[in-house]
Order: structure tokens, then C-alpha cells, then sequence
């Protein structure tokens, strides 16, 4: 009977109930799409160093990371790989020559590091042929041919097409001189990782500093999923006892720090809107409380109970929240989806932030999990910030309530 | 004019109860945006101290000409009367001397490039504890003869240890040799391999004596007490010297902090702006119903002969009223938490806090006190108000008097 | 008949092309480089560099054998005195007496000035690739410095080591001084201009005696090189070229 009449009163004053249907939709949009947006944000930075800079897992020779020491290298490399591909966890592993050179022109030079790589299968374990913003990545067989970071072109001034002299060690300790041609310009997140890193054909490299066949400076895997990665380096620790295994988290320690800061920010904002949220509730719920004192009043006039009358503004208080909260997690699925395709991107919002590409398209996504955590949160929440006002209506006074105000 | 407003704010006083859930309502909304706006601008505040602190500091001195082009001939000679002109100055906190250029190291077979600093080690411990991150041997001292401070990412490549005899070789002022031999005094540890494997500290005048560049030095770098006054202390600084110097904030030599906080930035309006909406909804709503509640007031008071449009023009002094009486009260409220949130700062955990700890970094996400937030979020929420104000505006113009007299 | 008056005509054919015969690129550029080496060569040289607000001169004794063997010594001033720098084939040392070191030179050091100069270690390194490195071509007859030159284009080889893009220089005929050199990057820019005077008689030949290099896009910058005494085709042999030795010459 109550429930009945909960419902029809809901109907009966449809502003006041939309109003409170639309505060719950949107704290629990606003939740859900600050949660998904920053998750985005933390994402994007952690796909972005295992897919662009690090992979999931680096084998090398101790030591190796040091100095890029030529002499420390893997002598088997490709068998190596292979051992690693037949895991079930591998998505791909590549194995690449690393040197530190000098790149000169007529009017500059500056030290970069030298990557030796078998393009078709770096492509498997690095998005840098899809961060190609002009020219090609290794299109065809030519030899010589080079791939450099935007930032490194802009240093040495050079383009498409230029040539750039490399300074490099034989692995006698001999110099030698190498000529190449800029086949591609790349650009990724990282400004510094751009000013660095040069690809070429590992045969190339190969030739010229005497670089043993079937060796690498280093294994680079990418796996399936990045959950699997702890497990992996433990295997790969001991099918290859010999070498370093490291995993992205190692080989970034900023990751760490900046994700750390990111989780808790989050928490913190979501708290925020949260108690935004609630107090919208309570603050409505209470005018709602106020704007029907002549109804209530009439209604404990006639007899009906106290404990009636706060179990049916409650019931209202759930029906209202529970709609609202459906309709908040369509919205919030509706506009992250979106969002998660698109892309929103930030530049448009901070000028300059930015063309060099920090971070400026954030996709936001969201675990299943979390949608019903805050659903169920925000419910809640709604329910207690409705109960203060119910608790207010049935103190009032009947006389006084029927007089209205 | 004179008697709306008086009625307006009677009309406050007349029904507390609901005047004061519609200033709550404003009032939340003014301590939520504060409380977002001041942390996230805390957080991007620390992350700048920290960055510059292992850096350049807030604002760099040169030799005008020497950003754009590093080297040891773009160095200027020391005058003291510089160091009165940052003395002078109450925001500048720190002034740290260095003479910076590049050397090749060399022991037995093996030879590597690195970044040789001239250091004042009192001053550049202040800025950011170099002499906490040695882990063998000693830091420098005030005895005339100094050693040399090297990474362990170095010593492990070159094979040293503490004692050993580091050669130093480069170019020199005005293009004369520059060559030295160095004990190693010290052996630091930085969590970035970076600094490990290429920097090498000396005091400042083994720097000078190095490269042949007698009491010169290649940058002094300052650091603030207080970060929101960079652009004054730097016009401050350029007043005081001549034009043989250049004077540059942090931002204009370290384009990739910029662009990262101005990523975090725009992340962090957004969030705000999602924030916005909640409360923006959270104050309408109340304004809404508060308008209904008082339909038949409204009503009445036109019946009885007044005018609409004065009707419109008391209902915006309220709302002008309450908008400003929850500002400043939310305002006055949030203040002193922030204050404290300001001195004693909320800490971060795990993994994030430990790599902070290495750098030598409280692991913690401070509030911000910039006058700009409160004012901006303050005349935000305000306009908010007067927005939703727009709907009883609309609601008085429609409303048909006799229906709802007769309710 | 016939036979009669074909052979002084080819005779006369024979002649013609005799004087109107010019040496070929290559072979002029080749020249031009042989007369500044030789076989083997020694000299006294002073070396200046001109800054906008300093000017510094070094002094020094040179010795070579081919284009792969190279010694230096710096006689003066007081601060450089006994540094030795030796270069064998692509490879660089710097015997430094006060600190009783030879160091190899590294290839990041490759790109850095030497002593200061607008020379790089590279130039000194890589003495002979004007012959090797580059494909030449006569673009015709120009006087400089009233001797009447050739007109000589240099263009990179497909593969060639060199930061430069083109280099146009001009060679006296006949005496093969490389008079001009001029410099210029994959713009087309002219970056460096490389010019030789002041010609003497050493030992068995003329050559300049001074030679200067300018960076044209930089104002107030030169390095002038100028020989002093320059002997030829002396026995120097490839063991004089070594690490030890730097420390003993004198």
C-alpha cells in the first residue's frame, strides 16, 4: 500500500521528482566519468611506455644498460627469441643491436643511441612504425636507411631525405664512420625518448661495426596481457639464468611514481563529487520536504503514522535514486564508449597542451567493476541523504503543516 | 530600487529554513570547487619545486647568449654585487653557483663523456641534497683540497673505486686544454640512471682551475620561497643587472615539464568541470524547488499590486545576496583546512612514495594557497547562482495569478 | 693515295688531341691533393683562431706519411707545450704530459673543435676523403687571385661518410694550388670557405703558405693556419706513427 502510494506521489510532481532523478544521474555520472577519465589518463601513459618505449619485458646482458657497452651482448639472440615466442603468454619478441653513436651534419652533432632492428618484427613489438608522422618506415629494402625521432630532426635540422653521418665503434674499438639517409621522422609522448633513439636495418648496422650474426644487445618481448608480466620475467629468469630480465615497471621507475600520484588523486576527486553529490540530494530532498508541508501535514492530520509517512518519502527517495541510477550508469556507458572511441582531446582544453603530444587524446575507460561500485555507492548515498528530510517531514506539526507555511 | 533590495534581503531572513538550504547549497559548492581547484593546483606546484630542485631551479642567471649556446667561453666572471641584488629580494630563498661544461673521463682503456659541475657544496646541498645521496666516502668539505664526486653507474663502468685517480679531459676557456687528475672523494646514487652514468661534481674553484676559467661561472640558479612569484623576482633581478646577463624562468628551459603539466592541467579542468556540473545541478535543483514552494508568495504579491518586473528584480538581489553570504561563508570555512592541509600535507603510499623518497622528495600532495583559486571559484559559483536564478525569473513572468491563488 | 693521306691526317688527329687534352677531374683533384701531402711531409706551422672577443695562437710541429698516418706537437704556447696528437688511419690519440696520459679520442669527441679551432677532429681525421669520398666534375675556367683555376664540383658518393652535400673548389692549372674551397649543406647553404695564399717554395715545390678557414654564417670567427718551414717525401715509416713515440718525440 505504501509502495503504491510512494509511487503515485512521485508521478503526482513530476518537476520535483526529475529534479532529483537528474541530481542522482549526474553525481553518478560525474563519478563514473571522473573515475573512467583518469583511469584514461594512468592508462595512456602505461600503454604508452610498454608499446612505444620499453615492451612488456627486456632481456639484455648485465650490465649492458650501463654504458650500452658493445662487448656485453646476447650471442645466441635468436634462439633466444624463438624459445620465448613458443610461451603461450608472448605476443611477440624481437631482438635488436643497441649502440651509442654520435649523428653529425654539416652544421651539428649530438650523441644518440643506434637501433639495429629487423623491421617487420620490431613492428610486432613496438608502435613506432604506426608514430610515423612523415615519410616511411622502412618501406622497402634499401640500405642505409634511417628513422629518427621529430625532436632529433628539429636539433640537427635536417628532414625527409636528409643525410646524417653516424660516428660509431667496431666492436674491434676501431671508429668508423656511417653515412644514412632519413627515411622517416616519428614522433611519440616523449620529447626525450625522440631526441634519442634512431632506427636502422639491423643488417646495416651489422656490417658496420662487425656485429656478430644471430647476437643482440637485447630481446625485447610483448606480451598478451599486461597482468602476465611478473609471471613471465620469473620464467624467463630461469630458462635464461644468464641473462638481465627486467620488466617496464623496472626499466620506468617514473611510471611508478606518476600512476602511484594518479590512484590517489582519484580517489580523492571521486570522494569530492561524492559528497557534492549527497549534499545535492540532502539539499533538494530537504526544499522537496518543505514545498509539501501542507501536503504532509494533511496527511498526519487524517491518521496516518509517523513511521508511515517517513517509510513512504524514503520509498519515494529509492524509486527516484534507483532510476536515477540506471539511467546515470546508460549515460555514463553511453558517454564513455563514446568518449573511448573519439577520444577527448586535450588540447582543445589547454592551449599548447599540446601539439609535441603529452597525453593530448585521452581515452577513458572503465572496468565493469567499478560502474556497480559507484552505482552502489551513489544509491546509498542517495538513500541516506533522503532519510535527514524524511526525519524532518514527520516532526512536523499537522496543525501547523496544513496552515502551509 | 532602494525598497527591493531592502525587501530582498528581508525576504532572507523571513524563511530561514529555506534561505539557509539554498545558501548550503551554495556554500557546499564554493568548498567542493575550492577544496579540487587548491590540491590540484598543490600537487602541480610540488611537482614544478621538485622538478626544478634536481634542475635549474625556478629562474637561471647567465651570460647573455649562453642558453642557446652551452659552452665554457659563454661563462662570465663572478661579481659580488650580484649576490646583493638576490639578497636583496625577499622571495628569492637560495642562490646556487655553478660552472658547468663537458669533459671525457678517462681510466685504462675505457673513456666516457661526461657533464663535469663546479659546485658550491654547501649551496647545492640546500637545493637538493646532493650530500645525502652519497653512499661511499665523504661529500665535499671546506679543506683546500678537494676530490672529485662521481655516480656508481660510472665508477661500476670505469672500474674505480674510492681513491682511485679519475684523468679529466676537455676543451677550456678560449679554447685551451683542459686536463686534470681527481681522487675520487665520493660516490653518489641518484634513481635516475642518467645521473648516475654522467655527471661528475667538483668544487668550484678544481671547476675553475679546470677549464681554465678563473672565477667564472656558466649559471647561478634561485630558488623561491614562493612559487607564484617567479615573474616578479625575475623583472625584479633584470632591473638590478646590466645587459650582459640573461635572466630566465624554468619554463622557457624545460619545455617537457610545461607540456606534462599543462597535460595534467587540462585533465584536471575537466575534472573540474564535471565537478561544476554536479554542484551547478546541486544549486539549481534547490533554487528550483524553492521557487515552487513559493508560488503562492509570489503569487500574492502580485495580486496585491506589484509589479513583475520588481518581483524579478527582488528575486535576483536574493539570489545575489545568498550567492555572495555562502561565497565568503564557504570561503571563511575552507580556509583554515586548507591552511592546514597546507602546512601538514595528505601523504601518498606505496610504490609512487618510495621512488619519491629515493629522489630525496616528501611523498606528499600538498594544497594551494594562490588567491586566484579562491577568486575565481568564488565568482564561478556566483555566476552559477545567478543562472539558476533565471528560472524563477521565468517562473514570475508565467505565472498565472488567479489559478494559483485558488490552489 | 689513300693510305697516304690518312696517316698524317690521324698524326694530326694525334696532336690535336695531345694539346687539347685536359687532365681529368679526378686526376686534377688528385693532384691538387698529392702536392699538399706527398709521400710523406714535416713542418713548422702556427695555427691562429679568431673569436669575436678573443684571439689565440698555438704553435706546432706536424709530421705525415700518406693520408693514413698523422703527428702533431704542440710547441707553444706554455699551458699546451708537449701535447702530442697522432692519428692512424680512422683513430685518434692525445698524449697529455701533464697528466701522463694518452687517450684515445672517442667517437663523441669526433665532432669537437680541435685546440679550439674551427677545424674538427674529424677534418684532421679524414684528410684524404676529397680524393675518395666524392665524385668530381669541371664546371668550367675562373681566375682567382690572378691564377687561372679550375672550377671543380665535388657531389658525395652514394655511400660516402661526409657531412657536406657539395664542395666547389678552385684549382689552379697547372700548379694545382687548391686556391678556394667552398663548403655547403644539404640546403645549399654555404657554411664554411676554406682559402689558400701566400705562395712560397718549400723543399721541392710551391705551395701556399697560409691557409684560412672561416665559418661564413658566423661573424667575427677564423682559423688561420700558416706554414712556417714544410719538407717532402722524407723517410718517415709507419712505426714512427705510434703511442710510444708520442711521448719521445721531440
Amino acid at each position: 500500500m505504501l509502495v503504491q502510494i510512494a509511487w503515485r506521489n512521485i508521478w503526482r510532481n513530476k518537476i520535483r521528482s526529475l529534479v532529483i532523478i537528474i541530481a542522482v544521474i549526474l553525481g553518478l555520472w560525474g563519478g563514473i566519468f571522473s573515475d573512467a577519465f583518469m583511469q584514461g589518463m594512468a592508462e595512456q601513459q602505461v600503454y604508452s611506455s610498454i608499446h612505444t618505449e620499453t615492451g612488456h619485458l627486456q632481456l639484455n646482458a648485465p650490465g649492458f644498460l650501463l654504458n650500452h657497452d658493445m662487448q656485453l651482448r646476447i650471442g645466441d639472440a635468436d634462439s633466444v627469441v624463438e624459445q620465448i615466442n613458443r610461451l603461450p603468454e608472448t605476443e611477440a619478441a624481437a631482438a635488436t643491436i643497441q649502440i651509442t653513436a654520435m649523428a653529425s651534419t654539416a652544421s651539428s652533432s649530438t650523441g644518440i643511441i643506434v637501433n639495429g632492428i629487423a623491421p617487420d618484427t620490431y613492428a610486432k613489438v613496438s608502435d613506432i612504425s604506426k608514430l610515423m608522422v612523415n615519410g616511411d618506415y622502412f618501406k622497402n629494402d634499401r640500405k642505409n636507411m634511417v628513422v629518427v625521432g621529430q625532436q632529433l630532426a628539429d636539433k640537427l635540422r635536417v628532414k625527409l631525405h636528409s643525410r646524417i653521418v653516424l660516428t660509431l665503434q667496431t666492436v674491434t674499438g676501431d671508429i668508423i664512420y656511417g653515412a644514412f639517409k632519413i627515411e622517416g621522422i616519428y614522433r611519440t609522448h616523449n620529447s626525450e625518448f625522440d631526441k634519442q633513439m634512431i632506427y636502422v636495418q639491423k643488417d646495416d648496422l651489422q656490417s658496420l661495426v662487425g656485429f656478430p650474426s644471430g647476437a643482440a644487445s637485447l630481446v625485447r618481448v610483448l606480451l598478451q596481457k599486461d597482468d602476465d608480466t611478473k609471471e613471465v620475467a620469473e620464467k624467463l629468469r630461469s630458462q635464461f639464468p644468464a641473462e638481465q630480465v627486467q620488466t617496464w615497471i623496472e626499466l620506468s621507475p617514473m611510471q611508478q611514481v606518476l600512476s602511484g600520484t594518479m590512484t590517489q588523486m582519484t580517489i580523492i576527486f571521486v570522494g569530492i563529487i561524492l559528497i557534492a553529490l549527497a549534499f545535492g540530494i540532502v539539499n533538494t530532498m530537504l526544499m522537496a520536504v518543505m514545498d509539501r508541508t501542507r501536503e504532509i501535514g494533511m496527511l498526519l492530520s487524517i491518521g496516518m503514522r509517523p513511521s508511515k509517512v517517513f517509510g513512504m518519502i524514503v520509498l519515494e527517495t529509492v524509486f527516484l535514486s534507483l532510476t536515477g541510477a540506471v539511467v546515470g550508469i546508460l549515460i555514463s556507458i553511453g558517454t564513455i564508449y563514446w568518449f573511448g572511441k573519439s577520444g577527448i582531446n586535450l588540447s582543445m582544453i589547454a592551449q599548447g597542451a599540446n601539439a609535441m603530444g603529452y597525453n593530448s587524446v585521452v581515452y577513458p575507460a572503465l572496468g565493469a567493476g567499478f560502474y556497480f561500485q559507484l552505482a552502489i555507492m551513489v544509491v546509498v548515498v542517495a538513500i541516506i541523504a533522503g532519510l535527514i528530510p524524511a526525519r524532518r517531514a514527520i516532526r512536523l506539526k499537522p496543525a501547523e503543516a496544513v496552515r502551509g507555511d | 530600487m532602494k525598497q527591493i533590495i531592502i525587501l530582498a534581503w528581508r525576504n532572507l531572513w523571513r524563511n530561514r529554513r529555506r534561505t539557509m538550504i539554498t545558501l548550503a547549497s551554495v556554500f557546499m559548492a564554493v568548498i567542493l570547487a575550492i577544496a579540487i581547484r587548491s590540491l590540484q593546483k598543490g600537487v602541480y606546484a610540488s611537482m614544478i619545486s621538485n622538478a626544478v630542485r634536481f634542475s635549474t631551479g625556478y629562474i637561471q642567471v647567465h651570460a647573455k647568449g649562453y642558453w642557446d649556446d652551452q659552452n665554457i667561453n659563454n661563462s662570465f666572471e663572478y661579481d659580488p654585487s650580484l649576490s646583493a641584488v638576490f639578497q636583496k629580494n625577499k622571495d628569492i630563498s637560495l642562490y646556487v653557483p655553478r660552472l658547468e661544461s663537458f669533459a671525457l673521463a678517462s681510466s685504462g682503456p675505457h673513456t666516457k663523456g661526461v657533464a663535469v659541475t663546479g659546485i658550491d657544496p654547501e649551496k647545492e646541498d640546500e637545493m637538493n641534497g646532493l650530500a645525502k645521496k652519497i653512499i661511499e666516502g665523504d661529500y665535499f668539505n671546506s679543506q683546500p683540497q678537494q676530490g672529485i664526486l662521481i655516480g656508481d653507474g660510472l665508477a661500476e663502468y670505469l672500474q674505480l673505486h674510492l681513491g682511485d685517480t679519475l684523468v679529466l679531459l676537455g676543451q677550456g676557456y678560449h679554447g685551451a686544454t683542459a686536463a686534470g687528475q681527481f681522487p675520487i672523494q665520493g660516490i653518489f646514487h641518484y634513481p635516475l640512471d642518467q645521473m648516475n652514468n654522467t655527471m661528475v661534481f667538483l668544487s668550484l674553484p678544481d671547476a675553475q682551475l679546470l677549464f681554465g676559467a678563473e672565477n667564472s661561472l656558466t649559471s647561478i640558479s634561485l630558488m623561491l620561497q614562493n612559487e607564484n612569484a617567479i615573474s616578479s623576482a625575475k623583472e625584479f633581478i633584470e632591473k638590478h643587472v646590466d645587459s650582459t646577463y640573461e635572466v630566465m624562468e624554468w619554463p622557457a628551459m624545460n619545455k617537457t615539464l610545461v607540456q606534462e603539466i599543462q597535460g595534467d592541467n587540462a585533465g584536471g579542468i575537466i575534472m573540474l568541470g564535471i565537478l561544476y556540473l554536479v554542484v551547478a545541478f546541486g544549486v539549481f535543483g534547490t533554487i528550483l524547488m524553492m521557487t515552487m514552494e513559493r508560488k503562492k508568495e509570489f503569487a500574492a504579491m502580485i495580486a496585491v499590486g506589484m509589479r513583475r518586473f520588481k518581483l524579478t528584480f527582488m528575486v535576483i538581489f536574493e539570489t545575489i545576496f545568498i550567492g555572495l553570504i555562502g561565497i565568503v561563508s564557504g570561503t571563511l570555512i575552507i580556509l583554515p583546512i586548507l591552511i592546514y592541509f597546507h602546512r601538514h600535507p595528505v601523504a601518498l603510499t606505496g610504490a609512487a612514495a618510495e621512488t619519491y623518497q629515493q629522489f630525496g622528495i616528501e611523498p606528499v600532495m600538498p594544497a594551494s594557497l594562490d588567491p586566484s583559486i579562491f577568486l575565481y571559484q568564488g565568482i564561478t559559483v556566483l555566476c552559477i547562482a545567478i543562472l539558476s536564478a533565471f528560472y524563477p525569473l521565468w517562473y514570475i513572468n508565467r505565472i498565472p495569478v488567479a489559478g494559483t491563488l485558488k490552489q | 693515295m689513300k693510305k697516304l693521306f690518312f696517316i698524317p691526317l690521324v698524326a694530326l688527329l694525334f696532336s690535336f688531341g695531345k694539346t687539347t687534352q685536359q687532365p681529368s677531374a679526378d686526376e686534377i683533384v688528385r693532384k691538387a691533393n698529392d702536392l699538399m701531402m706527398g709521400r710523406s711531409s714535416q713542418s713548422i706551422a702556427t695555427m691562429t683562431v679568431i673569436r669575436p672577443s678573443w684571439t689565440r695562437t698555438v704553435s706546432m710541429k706536424t709530421w705525415s706519411l700518406g693520408n693514413d698516418y698523422y703527428m702533431v706537437q704542440i710547441t707553444a704556447p706554455a699551458q699546451d707545450k708537449g701535447q702530442v696528437f697522432l692519428k692512424r688511419f680512422n683513430e685518434m690519440w692525445n698524449w697529455m704530459p701533464n697528466i701522463s696520459r694518452i687517450i684515445r679520442i672517442p667517437p663523441s669527441m669526433m665532432g669537437q673543435n680541435w685546440m679550439g679551432s674551427d677545424f674538427t677532429n674529424n677534418d684532421l681525421v679524414k684528410a684524404n676523403s676529397i680524393v675518395n669520398d666524392y665524385t668530381h666534375r669541371i664546371l668550367g675556367n675562373e681566375t682567382t687571385d690572378g691564377y687561372d683555376c679550375y672550377k671543380i664540383e665535388f657531389s658525395p658518393k652514394p655511400n660516402a661518410a661526409v657531412v657536406w652535400d657539395k664542395i666547389i673548389a678552385w684549382i689552379a692549372k697547372d700548379k694545382y694550388f687548391m686556391l678556394k674551397s667552398e663548403f655547403y649543406n644539404e640546403d645549399g647553404e654555404l657554411v664554411n670557405r676554406e682559402t689558400q695564399s701566400d705562395i712560397k717554395y718549400f723543399d721541392d715545390r710551391d705551395l701556399p703558405s697560409k691557409l684560412v678557414m672561416t665559418p661564413v654564417k658566423e661573424k667575427g670567427k677564423q682559423t688561420i693556419l700558416e706554414f712556417q718551414k714544410l719538407n717532402f717525401n722524407i723517410s718517415l715509416k709507419p712505426t714512427f706513427f705510434s703511442q710510444q713515440n708520442m711521448k719521445n718525440i721531440h
